[in-house]
Order: structure tokens, then sequence, then C-alpha cells
């Protein structure tokens, strides 16, 4: 076979998951397509329990898929060996939960600066990074205060920061704005597709709000395990 | 910020939850190295303790029979070993009495050591010379006892030794007066000079023995002098030390033996060679014994074969009387018994009227038909004997002819051809008790040898010392005084006596003497006479010659000298003691102890592991590999692991420290364990490996403990841990998860439970502990798959139980697995202690309970120097204290009268103490003789008896006496504390017993004495004893039943006074001496219990922990009920419900583990109510506690505002 050239972006196809439950099997998703170039952002939306989360934790590694290929960057990282996992995540994906999830013993600098720890980034760049993302994110200011003495948005802010001092190629967010206000939760949907654009990495973002996803270019809708495209 | 500061911040931020890691790591090191090192302390003390008592000693020559002196002079030449001290010794028991000024006894003590030493003596402790000389020196801890101080003046009372066995006749040793049995030496007031410290000297005695010796120290040559005539021995010594202060040089037990081999003379043996030169030239071999061991004998004439001699064993026999016809008897016994105590009046008319008796004469085995050199023997006709003797005849001499017959009247007969009248004797046998048997046998007269030639022969009878003044009625023999009639004795026995000695005035053969009984079990011969081919030229050197040959043939061992390796004794005493035992025993239950703490080491981590498994979840979707993640985690905790048992070590030397100096202060007996450890001593000590090795396996078991309860982090989903559960956390929370799996277990260890609980019944009793914490651990662990069980299964109806019950149940079985880790810890905890509770005993208040310890005895009492006879009346007391102390005895007996006072006397082979006082393991245990009358009386609890005796009789003791028909072991009975931890025996074993004479004895377990007065001696009955242990006579222990409003005190006063000089008679409560005993038991068991405590602490921190952790995970559950009426108080109330649900689990699985497993080892299951009770004490505790953290739990939880928390959801 002649090697192709990598497309760039992400590729998913055909995608499938099955919880094998003693109750009998959840088919949570039943094959899913899905192309995003690098630099765009998708939002997904679907009722709860529809499948997002579980969408986004297979793009992210998090769990393995039952059937199909998942291409980052022309790469399935589930070809890798389980142990590599780790470090695909590590250097090419970012996660932005619902619930913020900073480790409530280190300060918001050293937070965003988790991620770094594990790979061959030189610390100073990356100490200088983190500073830098934390001044895009309006937290210049708060860098040696423990998330505990942060608002809600600004911890979920601080999480996001930490999810790209990787420079990650995906972004992966579900619903980060669960948590927040509407004011609050425009400010971190703004950051985000800024830093987005900003460093040219791809977003996948699950809400429930149509308000939120309305800002994205393209819209999907998750049901009956299919990934459909919202007309907007 | 590196992934090290992350360590940092994760330790700093979760230090709570660390500090309690840390606690239970500190706690499990220092159970575990602590118990190893309180083993190793306990032992290094007790080895500085030997080293104290033995110094530079090395070797113990020993006999039970006394030798020369100058022995040890000549074991030193021959051994030739210039750096070695060998050293005579004389040692002795006695008593020490101290008078005030007006000679009135002020204090006394008995079981004195009396050591007669040399100067050299003093250089096998490096210690500086005492002059001794007319003076004594005392060991410390007799100062202390007696409050002696300097120049006090001390009596000391020696029974005096015997080396004739006592059973035989010439053996029993009686006092001038003919009134004790075994007279005494007095050594009168002699100042007390020095105070010998232990270090120098102070502590010596042969044998280990946890109490300081009380020790009297006297010049050698002093106390020698004393002996001399006792003993027959010019220097006698009864030990040689041998010891080198030269810690390179050693000698092994062969080259001691040829030493001694070399070293040894016939009299160290007892031995001598007369040379008589009329009525030829012979030699006797004779033993100051009186009478020659077959083997000896056997053992001269095989040499005089060798050497071309000729040899004849001998025996001369003391006849009491010897009357022809019995007239004389009968005449007697219308006047009174002659035999008994005639008066004057009667053996002057026997004597003018009859002249028909001989008083006191010898008469000798020998064939008068021999020729020379051992004849010719001619008849008083001048014709040769020619025939022998047949049994049954006795051949008289003429002297006694003249005496028996009046002169002329039997030779007329015998040149008649008539025969002569029969002729009677009378004579003592061998017999145990005070007054001697005494037998009359008829012989036929064969004829009258002439008085001249080879029949005229003094050596025929052995030196022997009694026989000593210028008439018969001078001797000194060793009868009592009631059946020694010097009245009978007529001028022509002084006359004889004076011209002839005591040569034999008939003649008996070999056949006679056995059918007459005169042959002794201890040797069928006084001697045995040897002379050349040719009876000339005996002179000494030839005489020196046979007496070397001989001793080339004589083995030193065979005679009684025993070389004992001290040190290597006092090694095995302390390896193979109690102290084996209790390490043991200790570990095992320490084990118990770390394995609870590493359980909380598990449960706390995988507590802080469930708070923390979101941040894993995170740190995993930020890219963090498992590897990584468990390198951190890992890391984190091993961290902690490792400080805490290196914390731990330190605690651990404390606590082992602690412990010992608290057995120290509530030990009974003046044994110091540490309080006189030197700082090098202690520096070895805390240097030892045992901290390295306890510090690494703490960290390895710590280690797999940790691994363990890590184990979840290998399968986590991230996405379970974001959501802040593990995965494991939740499948095991399915019901119905492995029910098949759970019965098949359960069937399968109660099974093995069983198994191991059946062989623990028959496991060797040094096996024990073994078995019993195998069966402890199978029982825990079943009975805790049960909880399991309940926990997962039982969901308690909502609608027809209490709310509480109900809802609590149901808190209790929602995260079953921590709440089951909580109930093993609690049951781990409970097991422990409830296991060693049982055991406790309570103090017996009830002397008078005849079923019981003391058998209801109220008083014990021993004398150093045996009592003739148990007295019972006056008489008795008379025979014992003299006729002229009636006065005294009036009052005695006035007083015993009142406290109507019954005294049961033992015979006593002394031995070691084998009660649970002794620290070593006793090698020759004391031995008692019950009394008859005691086995007829009965009384005391009895644990086991050997079955095939319990079923028929109701009176246990009777099995003393019953001989089983397959084998030859002596019936004994021992305390069951005894015989399970000392003697490490089982009812129906049979062991090994030092008999008489180097004899081997075979006993058998019989029956076990529960927690009683006995627990330091063994007993058999007083038959057996006699038959087997005839040279210890007399009575010295005793037990005295009094009624129960009889005035002891004065009772104690009475005997002690009475007694207690004569022959060393101290009198104790019976309850004092059961306390001792218990004191010590349960020591044991507090300490144990002290590690069941720690455990309790480790429990109630697991408990207060997932409490904590529960309450804070329900929250908003508990928010919800709140906001759904539930009051604060219910919400208190079901957790303490919960709370008390766990701990009632726990609780039940260790009791019922812990009675399953102790079950076999109940001695007394009437008393189980106590230790009970004194368990459900602890129930409550352990419930207060687990409230109690409750309560601070749900007092945590209210203070947080109920609404913000069910709207944070
Ligand atoms: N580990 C699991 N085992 C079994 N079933 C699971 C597991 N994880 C998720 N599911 C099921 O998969 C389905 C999808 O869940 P998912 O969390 O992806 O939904 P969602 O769209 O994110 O819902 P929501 O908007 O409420 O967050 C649900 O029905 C859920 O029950
Ligand atoms: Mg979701």
């Amino acid at each position: 076979m002649i090697p192709s050239t990598p497309t760039p972006g992400l590729q998913v196809r055909q995608l499938t998951k099955t919880y094998i439950m003693p109750a009998g099997p959840v088919e949570v998703l039943r094959g899913i397509d899905l192309d995003v170039q690098p630099g765009e952002a998708i939002a997904i939306m679907g009722p709860s329990g529809s499948g997002k989360s579980t969408f986004l934790y297979i793009l992210g590694t998090l769990e393995p898929p039952s059937s199909g290929t998942v291409l980052v960057d022309g790469e399935d990282p589930f070809q890798r060996p389980a142990q590599d996992l780790a470090q695909f995540r590590n250097r090419h994906i970012g996660f932005v939960f619902q619930e913020h999830y900073l480790l409530p013993q280190c300060t918001v600098w050293e937070n965003v600066l988790v991620p770094s720890l594990i790979n061959n980034i030189s610390r100073p760049d990356a100490a200088v990074r983190a500073r830098q993302l934390l001044e895009q994110v309006g937290l210049s200011h708060r860098l040696h205060h423990y998330p505990a003495e942060l608002s809600g948005g600004e911890r979920q802010r601080v999480a996001m920061a930490r999810a790209l001092i990787n420079k990650p190629r995906l972004v992966l967010a579900d619903e980060p704005t669960g948590n927040l206000d509407r004011q609050a939760a425009n400010t971190v949907v703004s950051l985000l597709l800024d830093l987005v654009r900003n460093h040219g990495v791809i977003l996948v973002l699950a809400t429930h709000s149509l308000e939120i996803a309305r800002r994205f270019a393209r819209i999907y809708e998750l049901f009956d395990g299919q990934l459909h495209l919202r007309d907007q | 910020m590196t992934l090290g500061k992350l360590w940092r911040r994760n330790l700093r931020y979760h230090r709570r939850s660390h500090l309690a890691i840390l606690l239970g790591t500190v706690i499990g090191c220092m159970a575990l190295t602590g118990a190893w090192l309180v083993g190793d302390l306990l032992r290094a003390r007790m080895n500085a303790l030997q080293q104290q008592r033995l110094g530079f000693i090395q070797y113990a020559l020993t006999n039970s029979r006394f030798f020369t002196s100058t022995l040890a002079q000549r074991l030193a030449t021959e051994l030739d070993r210039p750096s070695w001290t060998v050293v005579p010794v004389v040692q002795l028991r006695g008593t020490v009495i101290l008078r005030d000024t007006d000679g009135r006894i002020l204090r006394h003590q008995n079981k004195i050591q009396v050591l007669g030493v040399p100067p050299e003596f003093w250089k096998l402790f490096a210690a500086p010379v005492p002059d001794l000389t007319g003076a004594v020196a005392v060991n410390q801890a007799l100062a202390r006892q007696l409050q002696l101080d300097q120049n006090a003046l001390l009596e000391i009372r020696l029974p005096r030794p015997s080396i004739i066995p006592q059973e035989t006749l010439a053996g029993r040793s009686i006092d001038e007066t003919g009134t004790a049995w075994q007279a005494s030496i007095n050594i009168e007031s002699r100042q007390v000079r020095t105070l010998i410290p232990a270090q120098q000297g102070g502590a010596f005695t042969l044998a280990p023995q946890s109490e300081e010796p009380y020790t009297v120290y006297l010049p050698l040559d002093d106390l020698q002098r004393r002996l001399r005539d006792a003993l027959a021995v010019e220097a006698p010594a009864n030990v040689v030390l041998v010891g080198t202060t030269e810690p390179q040089s050693s000698v092994e037990v062969s080259q001691l033996s040829e030493a001694l081999h070399r070293a040894v003379r016939l009299e160290d043996y007892g031995l001598k060679l007369r040379i008589h030169h009329s009525p030829f030239q012979y030699a006797s071999l004779e033993t100051n014994r009186l009478l020659l061991e077959d083997e000896l004998t056997q053992v001269a004439q095989d040499v005089a074969q060798e050497l071309q001699w000729s040899a004849r064993p001998t025996l001369t026999y003391l006849v009491n009387l010897i009357w022809s016809d019995d007239w004389p008897v009968v005449l007697s016994s219308a006047l009174g018994t002659l035999a008994h105590d005639p008066t004057p009046l009667q053996a002057m008319l026997c004597w003018r009227m009859c002249y028909t008796y001989v008083p006191y004469l010898t008469v000798s085995v020998l064939d008068p038909s021999e020729d020379a050199p051992w004849g010719p023997f001619y008849s008083w006709n001048g014709q040769r004997w020619t025939r022998h003797l047949s049994p049954g005849e006795i051949l008289l001499t003429e002297p006694a002819a003249d005496d028996l017959w009046p002169v002329g009247s039997w030779q007329a007969r015998l040149r008649q051809e008539q025969e002569l009248p029969d002729v009677f004797v009378r004579y003592f046998v061998e017999s145990s008790g005070w007054l001697l048997e005494e037998k009359t046998a008829r012989l036929r007269v064969a004829g009258v040898l002439s008085w001249r030639g080879s029949a005229v022969d003094p050596g025929l009878t052995p030196e022997f010392p009694g026989l000593r003044g210028t008439s018969p009625a001078d001797w000194q023999p060793p009868f009592p005084r009631s059946q020694w009639h010097p009245r009978w004795i007529r001028g022509a026995d002084d006359l004889h006596w004076r011209r002839y000695r005591a040569a034999p005035r008939a003649f008996i053969s070999a056949e006679t003497a056995r059918r007459l009984g005169w042959f002794s079990r201890h040797g069928q011969y006084t001697s045995v006479r040897l002379t050349t081919a040719a009876a000339t030229n005996l002179d000494t050197t030839t005489v020196q010659a046979f007496a070397k040959h001989l001793l080339s043939k004589l083995d030193p061992q065979r005679q009684g000298f025993r070389w004992r390796h001290l040190r290597a004794e006092a090694e095995a005493a302390i390896d193979q003691g109690p102290l084996r035992m209790f390490r043991w025993l200790f570990l095992g239950f320490s084990v118990f102890l770390v394995g609870s703490a590493l359980l909380l080491i598990v449960l706390l981590v995988r507590l802080q592991l469930l708070r923390r498994a979101s941040e894993l979840g995170v740190l995993s979707a930020l890219g963090y590999s498992r590897g990584l993640l468990n390198r951190l985690i890992g890391t984190e905790f091993g961290i902690v692991l490792v400080l805490g048992c290196l914390a731990g070590i330190p605690a651990a030397v404390i606590y082992a420290w602690g412990l010992l100096l608290w057995i120290d202060k509530r030990w009974p007996t003046s044994v110091t364990l540490l309080s006189e450890l030197s700082a090098t001593e202690m520096r070895q000590y805390l240097l030892s490996p045992t901290l390295i090795a306890g510090w690494a396996v703490s960290v390895l078991a710590g280690g797999i403990a940790l691994i363990w309860a890590l184990r979840d982090l290998r399968r986590f989903s991230p996405r379970e841990l974001l959501l802040g559960r593990f995965q494991a956390e939740i499948s095991a929370a399915k019901p119905g998860h492995s029910r098949l799996r759970t019965i098949a277990f359960l069937l399968f260890s109660s099974i093995l439970g069983l198994l191991i609980w059946v062989s623990g019944l028959r496991a060797a009793p040094q096996h024990v502990p073994l078995w019993f914490f195998a069966s402890g651990g199978i029982w825990l662990v079943t009975s805790l798959a049960v909880v399991a069980w309940v926990l997962r299964q039982s969901k308690p109806d909502l609608v027809r139980h209490p709310w509480w019950l109900a809802l609590g149940f149901r808190f209790l079985t929602r995260q079953p697995r921590r709440n089951f880790f909580t109930v093993t810890l609690l049951a781990l905890t409970t097991f422990m202690l409830s296991a060693i509770e049982v055991f406790y005993k309570s103090p017996q208040s009830q002397v008078f309970a005849k079923e019981s310890g003391t058998g209801g005895f109220a008083l014990l009492a021993e004398s150093d120097i045996p009592l003739p006879i148990v007295p019972k009346d006056l008489a008795d007391w008379q025979a014992i204290l003299g006729e002229d102390s009636a006065e005294r005895l009036h009052n005695l007996l006035d007083a015993l009268q009142r406290g109507q006072v019954h005294i049961y006397g033992f015979a006593v082979r002394p031995g070691e103490d084998v009660s649970c006082l002794n620290l070593y393991q006793p090698q020759q245990p004391r031995l008692l003789g019950v009394p008859a009358r005691l086995r007829d009386r009965g009384g005391f609890r009895f644990d086991k008896v050997m079955p095939a005796l319990e079923s028929g009789s109701v009176n246990p003791w009777l099995a003393l006496n019953a001989t089983a028909a397959s084998s030859d072991a002596i019936p004994v009975f021992a305390d069951a504390h005894t015989a399970q931890w000392v003697l490490h025996l089982a009812l129906g074993q049979t062991f090994p017993y030092a008999g008489e004479s180097n004899g081997r004895l075979k006993l058998r377990l019989t029956g076990l004495l529960a927690d009683s007065i006995f627990q330091g001696s063994l007993l058999i009955s007083e038959e057996n004893f006699r038959r087997h242990f005839p040279q210890h006579s007399g009575y010295a222990f005793f037990l005295i039943e009094s009624s129960p409003e009889a005035p002891l005190e004065e009772i104690t006063r009475c005997l002690e006074s009475a007694l207690g000089e004569k022959y060393g008679f101290s009198v104790r409560p019976t309850l004092e001496v059961l306390g001792q005993y218990h004191r010590v038991e349960n020591l044991y068991l507090q300490t144990f219990q002290l590690l069941g405590a720690f455990g309790l602490i480790l429990g109630a921190g697991g408990l207060a922990a997932v409490l904590l952790r529960n309450v804070y995970e329900r929250q908003t559950e508990l928010a919800l009920l709140q906001a759904l009426g539930y009051t604060p108080r219910m919400l208190a109330c079901l957790v303490v419900v919960e709370n008390a649900l766990v701990v009632l689990l726990g609780f039940a699985a260790g009791l019922l583990a812990a009675l399953v497993s102790v079950a076999p080892y109940l001695y007394i299951v009437g008393n189980i109510t106590e230790p009970l009770k004194r368990l459900s004490i602890i129930l409550a505790i352990v419930i207060g506690i687990g409230s109690l953290s409750g309560s601070v739990a749900i007092r945590h939880v209210l203070r947080l505002r109920m609404l913000a928390l069910l709207r944070r959801e």
C-alpha cells in the first residue's frame, strides 16, 4: 500500500460504542462520522444520556471505541500500545470538564503547569507559556492563588489554560459552562473560541445550551447514537 | 513546579490523612520490632545474669558423693593449663539463724546455699579475696533478706551429709541424741565480715535460677573440718569449679574427662585398700559407703584375675542378738519385750540365768572349707574343716559357743556327735521407716570353729566410723535410740572388742545370707579381700600397683563424677525455658497487632485514594499514564511508610524498654531484668540487627499492604475516577455477586478450622502456641467471611423493621468493603483481648475450699532438714524435738490443738522449681512424695486425669498409685500450667528423670492439677518415692490443715519457733503462694493484652476514619433526610446504630474465633463468667469509642448548612 499523506484535522469513521451491562448491551454510539479541520470549532448538543460525554471521552482516548476509527492528524491513537495513549493525550489533547478538577493543593499557575511536568517541553518555556495563557484568560493577577480562592468562572478559565499548555491539536470541552451563570458562561466560551482560533486547534464542545452552541460555526446534534448536522 | 514539588504539595495537602497512615505505620513497626526486641532484650538480660552468676567459670565437676579436695590440685596438674583455675568447693544447703543479744531467734532463713570456698574461688570472679578466718561472708541478697549488716552474728545449720546410701543400715545418718533422722552440723555464731555483691560471686549457683540465691561463704578448710567426721573423707569437697580469665582459651569436656581419669585416686571414689598382716597377708578393698557396689566388686575381681591375684568378696553383717533355743524369748515375753526395750532387770535375768545370748556380733559370709591362703579353718577339736556350709546353717566360733551354752556342755554334746540346738539370729533389714525393721531367723548350727588361724580375722569387718570407743557400748550405730540397746552388752563383749575388734564370731554361706536378706540392692559385699597367689610380699608397692590397675579400669562417670559445662547449660536453660514460649506467644500476638496495623494502613490509603479519585482522574485525562500515576501515588505513600517505620524504631525501643521495666516492677520475686543493665550492654542492644531487621520487615510488610491498597489504581476508568469513585468500589457493591464462592469458602475454612482445632487438642505442648494461632487465624477468617456475607446480603425491610435499624443497616451495607475493614480490625482486637482474657486467674479467696487450688490447706511449710516423722501427738513431738523439750511442747500442742491442726508431710527430692516463677528451663524438677493420708483425704482440683483411671474411681489421687500393666513408668502428677508451659508434657506422656546413683527412672504424667499450690513440683506417691528415692528420707514439705476459725498466725509462729531452729522449718500461707503464681501468669497475660490495647487503638482509629468518610460522603444524603424532616438527633442515632452494628459484628467475629481456638486449652471452664464480664466492659468501651467518633462525625456534618449542600448537587 502506498502511504498516503496524512490529512490534518480530526476524522471519525463509523465510530460505535456499546457498554456490556448485566442487563444487556447498551448501544450508546452507533456509527458516527465526523471531519473537523484544524482551527475549526464545533458544538455537540443532545438530550441527556445521548452519549455526548461518551463521544468526547473516546475522542480524548480516555475510553476505547467498540469499533470504528478516530484519526487525529491522520493518526489513529488507538493503534498505539495502551501505555502510549497517555502520552498521546498529554501531547495532543486538552480537556475542559464541567467540573474544573483543579488540584486544590497547587496554585493557579502550578495547576496550569501540571500537564507539562511529564513531557520534555523545557520547563522555563512551559512556565512562560503558562503565564501567557493565564494572561490571555485574564488571570495574570491570580497566578499564586489557590483554586479555593477563585470563583467558579475563574476556575474554569484556569482549566482552559491548563488544557492548552501543551499546545494540543484537539481541545475537548464537556459542558464547560454547566456550572456557570450566563455572563460567566459567555466569557468562558468567548475565551475558548479565541484561544482555539489563536492557537489553531480543533475544539469540540458539548453543551445543552443553544445560546452557546450558536456561537459555533457548526452544530451537531447527537441522538439515537448518530451525529446530525443542525442547520442554522 | 516539578513532580517532586507535586509530591510535597500532595503530602502537605493530605497531611492529616497521611499522619493517620504514619501513625498506623509507627504502631505496626513498633509492635513488630518491639516484640522482637523484647525477646532479644530478655534473652540478653538473662545472658548477662548468667554471666554474672558464673563469672569466669566454665565447667563444674560434680559428684553426689564427696571426694577429697586435693583432687582439684591433681586435676590442675593433669590438665596442665596454667591459665585455668581449678577450685574445690563444698556446696550444701542449710539454714541461718540470727539471734538477738538474749539468744532469742530474731530471724532465720532456710534454703541457704552454704559454700565452703578456698581463696582461689574469688579469682573466678575477679573479686578481692575476703578475709574469712573465723568469720563468714554473705551475699547481698541474704544480707538484704535478713537485714544484716557487717559484724552481725550468724549461726549456720547444715544437714549432716551422708555418703552412705541412707536406706542401708549403716547409711542412716542420725544425730547424737538419736532422735533426729538427719543430724545437723551446727556452726555457732560467726561474724559476718564481708558482703559479697552479685558481680563478685554473690550470684553463684550451679544451676540457673530466677531468684537471687541466698549464700553464706565459709573458708573451705573450716567447713571441711566440720564434715570430716560425718563423711570419713579427709578433706571433703563435692564440687570442682574450672574456669579461666582468658577468653580465647578453651578446654573440651573430653580433655577434662581424660585429666580426671588420670588424676583420680581410690579415695576420691571413697575406696581404700587396707593391708592386713594377720592371720595372713592380704589387702581388703573397702568403701566408706560400707557396701561395695556390685560393679566395683566385679571390677576388683577382674583386675585380680588379670594380675593373677586371688580375690574373695566378703560380706560382714551386724547381728543384734543371737541366742540358742527359744525359751529365753518365751521368758522375756512373759516379762516384757526383750527385743524392744528390756529393762535392766530383764537383761540381767537373761544374762545371769541363761548366758544364752550374744549381743551385737558380726557375722561374715565365707567358705570355711577353703585352702590357703584363705584357709584353712579348723574345727574346735582341731580337725580341718572341709565341708561347704549349707543353706540355713551357721558356723559358730568358740567364743560364740561359749557365750551361748555353758562352757563344756556344747563340747560334750558335739563329742557325743549330738547336734547343737538351733540358734536364733535377730537383725535389722533395710527399711525406709523411722524405726528399723527387725527380723529373726532360726539357723542350724553346723559346728564350732576353733578360735585361731584364719577364723580370727578382724579384717573381715570393714572400718566404720561409728565403731569406736573402748566398749561396744560406745559405738554410735545409726539406729534410732529406741532400737539401740547398749545395756545388753556384757563384759565378755567388751573383752572381745578390745582384743579382736569386730572380728566375726560366726560364719554363714552366701546362700544363707541371701535368704536372710542381707544382700542389699546397693551392693552385696562389704569388701573384696585380695592377695597375691602366694599371699606373701604384700607391701605398699604391690598394693599400689593393684590400685593403679584398678583405677585404670574404673570409669569416673560411672562412679558419679559428672562434668557439667555450666555455660552451655545456662544457655540451654535460657533458650529452652519459658522465655521461648513467651517469645513465641508475644510474637504471635504481635503478628495480630501488626496485621491490624497493616489493615488500618490499607483502609486509610484506600479512603484517601477515594477522596482523591477525581484528582487522579483529571491527571489521567491530562495524559499522566497509569505507570506514572502509580509511581506518583506509590512514592507519596512510600515516603510516609518509610518515615513511619523510621519513627517506629525508636518507638519500638521505648516500647520494649517500658514493657520490660513494667514486667520487672510487677514480678513478685526479686528478679531484676533491667535495672542493672550497663551502658555498654545497652548500646549493644540498641545497635542490634534486630532493629534493622524489624525496620526492613515492617517496610516490606507495609509495602505489600500499600501495593494491595493501590491495586485498584491498576484498573481504574478515568471516567469513574472523575466521578469520584473507583470501579472496584462499584462492582463490590453489587449484590449476589458470588454466593457460591462464599459458601464454598466457608465450607473449606470451617473444615480446615476443625482439622486444626482437633490436631491442636493432641498437639505436643510446646507446639500449642502455633496451633492456637493457626486455629485462631482460620476461625477469624471464617467468621469474617460470614460477616462479609451478611454485609453484602442483608437488606432489612424498610417497612417491617424500625426505621433506625433498617436505615442503619442500609448505611452499613452501602459501603460493605470499608465497613468490612473496620469489622476485621475490631475482630482482630477482640480476638487478642478475649483469647487472653479467659486465661486470667482471679485470686482465690476461699482458702478452705477443699476442691480448690489450696486443697483446703491454709498453710504450707518446708524444712531444710527432713522431719523423721510427721508429728501427731506428744510422743511424736518428743521424738523429733527431744524429751527435754516437754515444757515447750505443751504450749505448742495446746495451740495446735486449739486450731485443730493436721499436718500432712511429703517426702522431698530436692530439685528445681518448675513453677512459672522460674525463668529457666529446669533440668531436674523437685519431686514430692504424696502421703497415703492425703490421697485418702482427697482435695484439689484436677484439670485432667488419665481417662482409664477417671472412669472407675471418684478420687483422682488414686491414679498416683495405679501402675499401668504395660509400662514400668511411675505415675506422676503435675500442675497443668507446669506441664504445659514449663515441662511441655502432655497427659499420658512418659519422660525420664534422674534417679539415684546414675539410674534413670521413667515417669508418666497421669494427672494434671488445675491451678494449684503444687505448681513448683512434681508429685508421686510416697510408696513410689520411698522405693525409688530411698536416700531422701523423712518429710520436708508440709501442708497444714486447720479449722477455719483457727488462729493461723499463732499456729505459724508456734511451728516456726518449735521447728525453725532445728529443722529450718518455715511456714507460708497457701494463698500467698498461689497468689504469687497468679501474679506471674497474669503478668504474662497482661503483656499480651497490652498488645490488644494497641489493637484497640488501631481499631478505634479505623472506625473513626471510616465513619468520618462515610458521613462526609453522605452529606447530601443526610441533608436530604434533614430536609425530609429527620431531626439531627435522629441522624446521629443512625450513625450510632451503624457504628454499633460494625462494632458488634467485629466483636462477635473476634470473640467466636477466640473462644473456639482457646477451648482446647481452657482448663477451668467454670470460671468463664468472670472473663465474660470483663469482656463486655471492653465491648462497651469499643462501642463508646465508636459512638464518640460517630458523634464527632455527625457534628461535623451538622455544622454544614444543609441547604447549601443540597443546592450544590
Ligand atoms: N461506564 C458506563 N457503563 C455503562 N453505561 C454507561 C457508562 N457510561 C455511560 N453509560 C451510558 O451511556 C449513555 C450515555 O451517557 P453519557 O454520559 O455519554 O450521556 P450524555 O449525553 O453526556 O448525558 P448528559 O447530557 O446528561 O451529560 C447513558 O445512557 C449512560 O447510562
Ligand atoms: Mg455528559
